[in-house]
Order: C-alpha cells, then sequence, then structure tokens
C-alpha cells in the first residue's frame, strides 16, 4: 500500500472537526503543542482527505487542528489524500500515524483496534495489524479482542479506564453485566480510586450480596450507607474506600464479622500485657490458639518468661476459649 | 421426574470389554442409541471435554469399560475432621441427575458417565474381602462416586450385589440414592445385609438445586416400601444447606421420615453441611445461574475446601440433634467430616465413629 497525497494550504473552516471516524488520540492537555505551534508553526501538517462539498475530514491531526483552531488561525498546510483512497487505507493510515508518534495508550490502541479491519477474520487481519502498529511479533489474539472492546464500552468506563480509576480487567467485567448495573460499579470505582485488587473485591462482595438477597447491584451499590461513605466531605479517600469494603464484608458475611469483633471486643477486656497478642484459629474453624509476644534478646525473654502464666489466669480467658 | 439413563444418547464401548457377558444386555436395552467401539477412552474424553458445557454433555455419554484398579478403596476422609471409616465400592462413576452442589462435576477432568462391566473380577475381589473377615470392612457403600441406583433396571449389578450381601454376615451394603429405582428388589434374598439409602433435603433445595431427582415424598415412599420389603434403611442429610427458615425445614424432613418409616430399622443417620472444592464455586455460578448456595457465610476448612462458618453449622446440628432425639432417640446419628468441637457441641459426645457405625449395623442389620 502506497498512499498518494499532496501538502496544500487549506482554510480551517474546510475541515470537519466533527468527524471522528478516524480518531485515534485521546483529549489531552494540549498546552505544550500550543506553545510549540505559536513560536515554530505548524510543523507537521495534518493528514485529510476530501469529502465533498469542499469539507474535509481529519484522518490524523485532530488535536493539532483543535490547536490552530484555539490559535485563530485561519488556513494551515495539510496533506490531502485521494478522496477515492479507500475507507481501509485510510484508517490504517491513522493508526499508523499515531502508533508512529508516541506509545498508544490503552483506549487509543482500543480505537486502533477498531479501526483495522473490523469483521475481517483474525488470520487476515494480524498482518494489517502488526503493520499499522509496527510490531515485530503477532499479538495476542484474544487480548487485542478485549482492548478493542473498551472503545465500545459506556464513554464513562472508557473514562475511567483511561484515568486508571478503573483497572481494565475490571472494565471488561463491568462489560459484561447490564448497563445499569455496570455503570454503578463505574460510578464508585471513579470515586473511590481503588487499586485492582480492591475493585475486584468490591465486585465480588456486591454481586454476592445482591445474588443472595434478590436485589440488583445498582441498589446495593447506592444503598443509604454506601452513599454516605461517599458523599462525606470530611474523610479522605483511603478511609471511604476502607469504610466501604468493611460495610460490604459485613454485609455479606454478618455472622463472621460479628465473630470476629466479638472476640476483639473480649481480648481487648483481658487487659494483656503490652505487646501481647491472643489469636484466634483461622477464621474459627480449628481450635488452636495463638499468643504472641515478641523479644529481642534473651534478657528480654527472660523479663517476659511468666506472660503466659499471666495471661492464663486472667479471668475471661476461659470464657473466651469456651466459645 | 427421576432422570436415570433415559437421556443417554451416545454409548461408547471399550473394544476390550465388548464380548462380556455384561455387556450385551445393555446395548439391548439401549437399541437405536448411537453406539461406537473405542480402543481406550480418549476419544469419549475428547468428545466430552469438546462440548460447550461438558458436564451436561457427560450426562449423556455412557462409556462401557473395566475398571483397572481396586474395586473396593477406603473412602478418602482427612486427618482434620472424624471420618466414618467407609469402604467404597467403585462401580462406576458420575451420574445423570443434576445437582448444583454435586462435587463430581469438580473432581473427573473431564467428568465421563462410565460403568465398569468387568463384574466378574468385582465379585471375585467382593468374595476375597467378604471372606477376609476384615473387621475394618463393615461397611460399603456404591454411592461415592456416582449414585447406587441410576444404574438399575438395565444393569442388575444392585441385584445380584444384594444377593452376595446375603449370603454372608460381616459386612454391610449401602445403596445409596435420589431416585425411586427400587423395582425388583423386594424379589431378591437380601438377609437384612443391604442397606437402602436416601440422600434428603428440604422441598426447596430439592427443587432447585437438585435437577433431575425424585422429590421427597417419593424418596420416602420408596424407603416405606424397602422397609416393608425387610430392608434396613439409611438417610442422609448432606449437603445441609443454610439459608432463612432452613432449621424448620430440616426438622420437617425429620418428622416426615419417621411418618413414613420407624426407627428401628434405620441404621443410621448422616448430617453433613454443604463444603466444596473452592473450585466448585465458578462451575456452580456458571451452571447454576439461580443457585444461591454459594453465597452463604463460608470459610476455608482445615481440609481446604470451604465450610459453612462453625457456628452456624453448630447451630444447625443442635436443631437437628433435638429433632432426632425426640423422633428417634435410639437411631444412629452422625456427621460427615465434622470435628470434635462439633460432636461435643451438637451431640454431647466425641465418639469412635467407625466403632458406633459397626455397632448400629451390627444392631440393625444382624452383621457378627
Ligand atoms: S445425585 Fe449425587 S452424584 Fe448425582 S448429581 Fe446429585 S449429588 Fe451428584
Amino acid at each position: 500500500m502506497h498512499t498518494p497525497f499532496e501538502i496544500y494550504w487549506i482554510s480551517l473552516d474546510s475541515i470537519d472537526s466533527r468527524d471522528l471516524d478516524f480518531q485515534v488520540s485521546s483529549e489531552k492537555d494540549d498546552s505544550a503543542l500550543k506553545r510549540s505551534v505559536e513560536s515554530l508553526g505548524l510543523i507537521n501538517p495534518p493528514l485529510v482527505q476530501e469529502k465533498g462539498g469542499g469539507m474535509h475530514r481529519i484522518i490524523s491531526g485532530f488535536r493539532r487542528v483543535a490547536v490552530c483552531r484555539s490559535l485563530d488561525m485561519r488556513r494551515i498546510q495539510a496533506m490531502i489524500v485521494d478522496p477515492l483512497t479507500p475507507h481501509q487505507e485510510c484508517a490504517m493510515l491513522a493508526v499508523a500515524e499515531n502508533a508512529g508518534q508516541r506509545e498508544l495508550g490503552l483506549l487509543e490502541m482500543s480505537r486502533a483496534l477498531a479501526l483495522i479491519g473490523p469483521g475481517i477474520p483474525w488470520q487476515d487481519r494480524v498482518s494489517m495489524i502488526m503493520d499499522a502498529l509496527f510490531l515485530d511479533e503477532a499479538p495476542n489474539q484474544r487480548y487485542m479482542e478485549q482492548v478493542e472492546s473498551l472503545c465500545s464500552m459506556a464513554p464513562e468506563i472508557q473514562a475511567g479506564v483511561e484515568d486508571a480509576t478503573i483497572a481494565f480487567p475490571v472494565a471488561l467485567k463491568l462489560q459484561a453485566m447490564a448497563p445499569g448495573e455496570a455503570l454503578a460499579f463505574a460510578e464508585v470505582f471513579r470515586r473511590l480510586g481503588l487499586s485492582l485488587g480492591k475493585q475486584r473485591e468490591i465486585l465480588t462482595l456486591v454481586k454476592e450480596i445482591a445474588a443472595r438477597d434478590d436485589l440488583s447491584c445498582k441498589d446495593v451499590l447506592e444503598s443509604a450507607e454506601i452513599s454516605a461513605f461517599l458523599e462525606d466531605k470530611d474523610r479522605d479517600l483511603n478511609l471511604k474506600s476502607r469504610e466501604v469494603r468493611e460495610f460490604l464484608k459485613q454485609r455479606r458475611f454478618p455472622h463472621i464479622t460479628k465473630a470476629q469483633e466479638a472476640f476483639e471486643t473480649e481480648v481487648q477486656g483481658l487487659n494483656l500485657p503490652k505487646g501481647v497478642r491472643l489469636e484466634p484459629p483461622a477464621h474459627f474453624e480449628g481450635q488452636v490458639y495463638e499468643l504472641k509476644f515478641s523479644f529481642k534478646n534473651v534478657n528480654d525473654l527472660i523479663k517476659n518468661h511468666n506472660v503466659i502464666i499471666e495471661v492464663a489466669e486472667k479471668p475471661g480467658l476461659r470464657k473466651i476459649l469456651d466459645r | 421426574m427421576t432422570s436415570t439413563l433415559k437421556n443417554v444418547h451416545t454409548l461408547y464401548v471399550d473394544q476390550d470389554v465388548r464380548d462380556f457377558d455384561t455387556v450385551q444386555p445393555i446395548l439391548d436395552h439401549f437399541k437405536g442409541v448411537p453406539c461406537h467401539i473405542v480402543d481406550g477412552p480418549t476419544p469419549v474424553f475428547r468428545r466430552v471435554a469438546s462440548a460447550k458445557d461438558p458436564i451436561s454433555a457427560a450426562k449423556e455419554i455412557l462409556y462401557l469399560t473395566r475398571n483397572k484398579g481396586a474395586f473396593v478403596r477406603k473412602c478418602p476422609g482427612t486427618r482434620e475432621y472424624t471420618c466414618c471409616g467407609y469402604q467404597i465400592l467403585h462401580i462406576g462413576t458420575f451420574c445423570t441427575m443434576d445437582c448444583s452442589y454435586c462435587v463430581l462435576q469438580a473432581y473427573f477432568h473431564p467428568p465421563v458417565l462410565q460403568f465398569f462391566v468387568n463384574h466378574r473380577e468385582l465379585f471375585d475381589e467382593l468374595d476375597q474381602v467378604l471372606d477376609s473377615r476384615n473387621p475394618e470392612i463393615r461397611r460399603i457403600g456404591t454411592g461415592e462416586f456416582t449414585d447406587s441406583m441410576i444404574w438399575e433396571p438395565w444393569s442388575g449389578l444392585s441385584h445380584k450385589l444384594v444377593e452376595r450381601f446375603g449370603r454372608q454376615d460381616h459386612a454391610v451394603l449401602e445403596l445409596k440414592s435420589k431416585t425411586v429405582n427400587i423395582r425388583g428388589l423386594d424379589q431378591l434374598d437380601h438377609n437384612r445385609k443391604t442397606i437402602m439409602a436416601w440422600s434428603v433435603n428440604t422441598p426447596e433445595i430439592i427443587a432447585t438445586q437438585e435437577r433431575n431427582t425424585a422429590p421427597l415424598q417419593a424418596r420416602l415412599a420408596a424407603a416405606a416400601k424397602c422397609e416393608a420389603w425387610g430392608y434396613p434403611l439409611a438417610f442422609h442429610f448432606d449437603p445441609m444447606v443454610i439459608y432463612p427458615g432452613c432449621e424448620q425445614d430440616y426438622v420437617k424432613v425429620v418428622e416426615q421420615i419417621f411418618e413414613h418409616v420407624s426407627p428401628e430399622n434405620v441404621a443410621w443417620i448422616s448430617l453433613g453441611t454443604f463444603r466444596f472444592m473452592p473450585d466448585l464455586k465458578a462451575i456452580i455460578e456458571t451452571r447454576f445461574e439461580n443457585s444461591k448456595i454459594v453465597y452463604g457465610e463460608f470459610v476455608p476448612g482445615l481440609d481446604n475446601k470451604m465450610r459453612y462458618f462453625k457456628p452456624l453449622r453448630i447451630k444447625l446440628f443442635q436443631a437437628m440433634a433435638a429433632a432426632l432425639k425426640k423422633h428417634a432417640p435410639q437411631t444412629t446419628a452422625y456427621f460427615c467430616m465434622e470435628d470434635e468441637e462439633v460432636w461435643r457441641k451438637s451431640f454431647q459426645i466425641t465418639p469412635d465413629l467407625p466403632a458406633l457405625l459397626d455397632h448400629s449395623a451390627q444392631r440393625v442389620c444382624g452383621i457378627l
């Protein structure tokens, strides 16, 4: 493929910036680009194609055109692709132009993949993808298809992936849900800014509570308690996130959390010597408790020699052990 | 409706068993069903594994083969929980019914509905085991890797086993089922050495989690018939599922059992709450979309299976212990895989479980 184009001066008014068919780039802070165009002019002309009626569609250079408009420029130089160039060829140019300039973000990659041979069998498509993205090896089909699906997800989920408040694996899970459910999760994740592990934890807890109680996930996520945590202006994000997770755990495992709390209260009532900890059997399943204390050296250990007796004689201990 | 093997739509027969005298009656029964002679299990595995839902597919493909290993095996208990010392008679694997909680879904990779047809070897081994009068082998059952009765009436194996056990007095055979395939059992010389056992659950759990099994009423009616034919009985509340109102429902099942049968003919009643290997969770979520059973309060057990939080198990067991004490005070009740704390808090004892069950078998079935 060798697409012919020529460089001409064209009026900015003849460029249809609402035609986003070939857009790959995500919106970003353009101030650096703006400064550069102001001082040096537009060094790298955008790639456009005539679309009839004297208008042009952008193939590559959406941000450059936007910057020139914001600087009140009237005319710019543009590389004009032959109007008969097929759509797929223009798409390849759009992707290659972007991929050649920088490493594409996940959403940009998604748009790029959606442009390259949609609907064509993978074995025919893979070489087009390799060419347009300058790849040496064939990429993993399943992963590429997952990435491609991103740009057809709800804008809120795309935005979450873009600003890293929704992890990509979580976005894929949201995509499989009913739209209302997915958006309810997206809203909470975007407000809390959680790690992947914590997003997964919330996803599982909410889904299981909803399934158990015949509710929707949206009902659970929009409960009065969670709304109150999210709205509270006095809490920082870490605290909000902890409280939301603890609330959900308590709702999902009411008896287990209650038993843990009761155990902690009872252990506090024992007034254990400083640095000594009593731990219950894991998940209260086994029957073996652990008593832990630390020491630095032999003298320290000797000083602590009667810790066990002291703890064993605590009046409340038997009640704890006889649960 | 109980599904036995009516849904089988393909048969595979291992080349080296095709001439066994046990095979032809089975082929006659499945006349019209496509049958492939194969050289080993690979084509069956492939066929099952390539299905969209291999577990469902495996319930419709019957593989007749030979058991190359031991027929009598010790039930795999774990050190951490009290085990009952049961012996498994390995007659086949998998099942045509479809319970959400069925461990067999995650146990075999892929699952295969296979029936072992080398019965001559089976009975030779069984003769040896029974003649040895090994004191550790007093209770033998076929319902561990399959349901005991789905293979009836066309295999005739259970009937032969009932009569074989009837000719000795050292051990009992337990046939455990969720079907009501009891036709012909009245004609057999069982000598009370076969215990007809049913897994029971609340009508709610049967309706929502046990596809293609017989309803509770039908199981109890079948049990009553077997009792009338002189068979000792057993009931297994396993898995018990915790849900709102479950205690009253399970207690009601206890009451219903003893409206149908008398306690003195019941060799034992086992209790076990739902527990599962972590891998089973995703299988249940995928295959039983409306099932809520994996959303209980589970914790990892000492055997790495997920179990209900212990105080919840104990609460349900205490309600059952009270109901059993009321309706069948002399009947042996036991826990399947629980620790001594659960025993103590529910039944106020920590028994030698194998001895307790052997003693029950002696009392109810007359083994020596
Ligand atoms: S009846 Fe038993 S073996 Fe059959 S599916 Fe149900 S649990 Fe599994």
